[in-house]
């Protein structure tokens, strides 16, 4: 379908992983796509022409507002990212990097387009720095195991696309990152477990300028319609939007009212 | 090497599993971009995977040679599910399969 309508993309991760990197005892669940940025929305519509449907949204889908989520009734889900989580340089500029050193697979006799071997070890890493699974298994293949020259390669591209502090976060070394404003963000992301209200104070903290920050800031009360409806299996309507928009304030309110207790009794200690 | 009978269609994406789930043959046929998608299992799936295979002899032939089977008595039922394939578009001939004396 990409290929119809002139929209470059990567295959990343699952199926397009260099077998070097590649567990062959696992399956996935999706696929996923880095679509050049200016392409998406051609994509996307291409995609919904051929019976995908909009899953979740940049908007709705994760922190890092990196994907679009779509669903189709047989080929299951594919996320569209404009960037991979932790890669700071813009979008297309990041993208471009990628492109030009990407290499090729064949998956499911169809060939594909895929990052160059050492963005999908920095691709690995990065995944794992958000805690997902199979995360030992990925980092020993893309960093644990990989030569001198090739960590060398490596660190080399996370500078160039900026993931210094995603990257650390993948093979623990965020701690030399604290200070530097996404530090929260990867540390809460790495770590897990932490409550919505400190995960948007980190994402708050994290954003690249002020116009940025305010823009979340006006989106964090709202409730996420796309899961919502995942959770509903349908369109939630009016009341239901209101009831979750009230629901989301108490639960932020209770949050802030546990984290003040909590400096309050640690300040008294 | 010589050319198959068969190929399997541009458009048609596959996984071949020689092992299978349970250690026979299965192929997953997904006509892209559509679908829908079509599991081929056992004696289907070695019929697809030979009619794509390189070789000079028929279809039929290298079927019963991997099923131990006189190529006799499966010759009908492998051309007619060979047809099959062909008109969901699951394969696509190359060149004509040799003629075969009758009986």
């Amino acid at each position: 379908m990409a290929d119809s309508v002139d929209v470059e993309l990567l295959h990343i991760k699952g199926a397009a992983l260099d077998p070097t990197l590649a567990d062959p005892r696992r399956a996935g669940t999706d696929a996923d796509v880095l679509v050049r940025p200016h392409h998406i929305p051609t994509f996307v519509r291409t995609l919904q022409r051929h019976g995908w449907q909009v899953h979740s949204r940049f908007e709705t889908g994760s922190p890092f507002g990196h994907a679009v989520t779509l669903a189709h009734p047989t080929w299951g889900y594919a996320d569209v990212h404009r960037r991979f989580p932790g890669i700071t340089r813009p979008d297309d500029e990041a993208f471009d990097r990628l492109w030009r050193d990407r290499g090729s697979r064949t998956i499911s006799g169809v060939d594909c387009d895929v990052p160059g071997l050492v963005a999908q070890r920095l691709i690995l890493v990065l995944n794992s720095a958000r805690g997902a699974s199979h995360r030992t298994a990925d980092l020993d293949a893309a960093w644990t195991s990989a030569s001198t020259s090739e960590r060398g390669e490596v660190r080399a591209l996370v500078g160039a696309l900026g993931a210094e502090v995603a990257f650390a976060a993948g093979i623990g070394e965020l701690e030399h990152y604290r200070g530097r404003r996404d530090y929260d963000l990867w540390r809460i992301t790495a770590e897990g477990g932490a409550s919505r209200t400190a995960e948007w104070l980190a994402r708050l903290r994290a954003a690249p300028s002020t116009r940025a920050r305010l823009r979340l800031a006006l989106r964090a009360p709202l409730v996420n319609t796309d899961h919502l409806a995942v959770q509903l299996r349908r369109t939630p309507n009016r009341r239901e939007v209101a009831r979750a928009f009230l629901r989301r304030v108490r639960r932020a309110g209770d949050e802030v009212w546990s984290a003040t207790r909590a400096c309050g009794s640690r300040d008294h200690r | 090497m010589t050319e198959p009978y068969y190929r399997r269609p541009a458009h048609v994406a596959f996984v071949e599993l020689d092992g299978g789930v349970d250690g026979t043959p299965l192929v997953y046929l997904a006509p892209l971009p559509d679908g829908p998608a079509s599991v081929l299992e056992r004696t289907a799936a070695t019929i697809w995977s030979e009619a794509v295979a390189d070789g000079p002899d028929d279809v039929a032939d290298r079927v019963a040679r991997r099923a131990g089977v006189d190529p006799a008595g499966i010759r009908d039922t492998v051309s007619a599910f060979v047809a099959e394939l062909v008109e969901r578009d699951l394969l696509e001939p190359v060149r004509p399969a040799p003629a075969r004396p009758p009986g």
